[in-house]
């Protein structure tokens, strides 16, 4: 990033090239759509590019990025979620807001949750327990699994103390367990996998 | 140590914090001891790192093929906003700057060369209003006849009565 402070466009390209996947990875999981998710990495590069001149290297360049991603993230979220309130299909969606696994599993099996899971359903439990999570648990979750950010980074990610971060992680965790623990004790969703 | 029946809120936290390796020595140590007299303990962390392993299954997406391209040349597109410098209104506040600033000197310059002026030549106007008082009383000064005369009252004190009045 010095680098591209001192305007080496060579630099920025490395960064893109090298930040693209990760930080579209989390974003896809935070927006559930994959064209929102590139649109505000796009965005999240372009700001950086833009501030490249007034960086100060203080926390770690990953830190930063996932920052800027998360609230970019958050005015997608409410831009979606204003479009939405007159889009609505009532037969798509119920009032309590999201279907949770099990009717996502018996959506996809009368037989669920007792035969085996194949690993694209074994997927779609996971994905859809971890939408059962609010956006900072569900944030928090993604940079601690797929960054394997300390307690610590996610903090200044989420502008959170050590302390709130490991309450929130904790939290996150025992939903996820409660989402999923049907299925563990199964044996299952743990085959399907492995 | 009484059998532990069910972890507090503060206990789970911690657990969570150890199987993420966040805890420092003592609470690793405090960690370590529940979990060597606690079956509940041993069960819960089992259950939270298994669940911990499920998000293992997670699709990983990748960026388009054209993102690495669009991104860059997005960004060659919509340049950076140029320095304050350069902007639009920048420039229209510098040269309305500018031009306060002169039209400003030249006024004080203007009121300066009037004041110094003034102070430096005469003005034939000044005399006139220095000899008003003669010239409002210039009939009774006509009447007193001669300026010999008015040295003489005035030596003699005349014009003090009127003054003491």
């Amino acid at each position: 990033m010095l680098r591209v402070k001192e305007g080496d466009q060579e630099a920025f390209t490395q960064l893109v090239t090298a930040y693209q996947d990760r930080l579209v990875n989390v974003l896809h999981h935070l927006l559930n759509d994959q064209e929102a998710a590139e649109d505000v990495a796009q965005e999240v590069f372009l700001r950086i590019y833009r501030a490249r001149l007034g960086y100060v290297p203080t926390a770690k360049f990953s830190t930063w990025l996932f920052h800027i991603a998360n609230n970019l993230a958050n005015n997608q979220r409410r831009n979606k979620g204003r479009r939405k309130e007159v889009t609505l299909n009532m037969s798509e969606s119920g009032p309590l807001g999201p279907r949770p696994v099990e009717q996502l599993l018996a959506d996809k099996s009368g037989l669920m949750p007792t035969r085996q899971l194949d690993n694209a359903e074994a997927r779609a439990v996971v994905q859809a327990a971890l939408q059962t999570l609010n956006e900072r648990q569900k944030l928090a979750v993604l940079l601690h699994k797929f960054e394997e950010m300390s307690y610590a980074d996610i903090g200044a990610t989420l502008e959170l103390s050590g302390e709130a971060v490991k309450s929130l992680l904790s939290r996150a965790r025992e939903n996820l367990r409660a989402q999923l623990e049907p299925y563990m004790k199964q044996g299952s969703l743990n085959q399907a996998v492995r | 140590m009484a059998k532990i029946s069910r972890l507090s809120s503060t206990q789970r936290d911690d657990l969570i914090a150890y199987l993420d390796g966040e805890l420092d020595d003592v609470q690793t140590q405090q960690v370590e001891q529940i979990l060597a007299e606690s079956n509940v303990a041993r069960h819960e962390i089992d259950m939270f790192a298994r669940t911990w392993d499920m998000l293992g299954a997670l699709p990983t997406h990748k960026v388009s093929a054209e993102f690495t391209q669009k991104t860059l040349s997005m960004i060659a597109v919509k340049p950076p906003p140029p320095p304050l410098s350069e902007q639009a209104w920048f420039q229209h506040v510098r040269r309305g700057g500018i031009l306060a600033g002169w039209v400003t000197a030249a006024t004080i310059a203007g009121v300066a060369g009037y004041q110094i002026t003034n102070s430096q030549i005469p003005n034939p106007a000044d005399k006139l209003v220095d000899e008003l008082p003669i010239i409002e009383k210039l009939d009774q000064l006509q009447e007193a006849g001669s300026v010999e005369f008015l040295r003489e009252l005035h030596k003699q004190r005349a014009f003090d009565h009127g003054s003491a009045q």
